[in-house]
């Protein structure tokens, strides 16, 4: 099930011109890649919910997705956020599925540590079987 | 007979009418009643009772959807006046064991939530609208 959803946003961020300018095509799913070059993305689902309707099952995600960047970089991290918002602008194609809209939950903040700027957005989707 | 068969909530299922479609629902609550009036007179040693006749009254909530191949307005289950086809089934099985209650009912009191955050949500009331009883099939 989360299985498509997830693979459907990978494919979105992909598709983002503006996001992949940042972080070219390190994107990953809840781990990022030992020693990868910084910027990158990772992003995981933190919390999933099925509803079961009469002919159809609602599911709702919580996504973290963790940007990390170089102390020395050039780009400003907080610019991969509106990256992200544009990624999300409008509903993703999900096998199996309706649609997924994502609507932004939380702001990430800025941190530095382990020798690299991080900052997570929280996402939540929102998605109907077919 | 001992009970063999517990019904459990998924084994519901719901048949809106044609053009009901346009809700996905999730729960409903039915209430199966006939109006009751005492008529105990004098030299009654007890209460006397008569039931009058059968209604079913009750609501669904779900979720709002459109049926992109539709070629009418399926809007129109929002407005319509009419009397329309409604079964709630609490069990349904192959054979005979079946639970459910199917009535001609008039649809009204459409209550619509969005939330931007992702949420949607509708509920209506349904009432027994064509002068017959509902049709009580309970064979679990």
């Amino acid at each position: 099930m989360s299985q498509a959803i997830l693979n459907a946003i990978k494919t979105r961020l992909a598709a983002t011109s503006s996001l992949t300018a940042i972080v070219g095509t390190r994107i990953y799913l809840d781990v990022g890649v030992a020693n990868a070059a910084l910027p990158l993305l990772v992003y995981r689902a933190t919390d999933t919910r099925t509803e079961p309707m009469v002919n159809a099952v609602k599911h709702t995600m919580q996504l973290e997705f963790q940007f990390f960047f170089a102390n020395s970089g050039t780009q400003d991290i907080h610019t991969a956020a509106q990256a992200l918002a544009t990624a999300f602008s409008t509903s993703l194609s999900v096998t199996g599925f309706d649609r997924a809209v994502l609507v932004r939950s939380s702001s990430g903040v800025p941190s530095f540590s382990d020798d690299s700027w991080s900052m997570t957005e929280t996402y939540r989707l929102t998605a109907f079987d077919i | 007979m001992p009970i063999n068969t517990y019904i459990i909530g998924n084994d519901g299922n719901v048949t809106m009418p044609t053009g009901g479609t346009v809700i996905q629902v999730k729960t409903f609550a039915a209430t199966l009643a006939r109006a009751e009036s005492d008529l105990t007179g004098f030299g009654d040693t007890g209460k006397r009772r008569r039931l009058g006749l059968l209604d079913l009254t009750g609501s669904l909530n779900g979720v709002p959807a459109i049926d992109s191949t539709a070629t009418s307005n399926t809007a129109s289950f929002f407005s319509s006046t009419a009397t329309a086809a409604l079964t709630l089934t609490i069990f349904d099985a192959t054979g005979t064991t079946d639970a459910k209650i199917a009535a001609n009912c008039v649809f009204n009191n459409f209550a619509f939530n969005a939330d931007k955050s992702g949420d949607t949500t509708v509920s209506c009331n349904f009432a027994n609208g064509d002068g017959t009883a509902p049709v009580v099939t309970w064979l679990v």
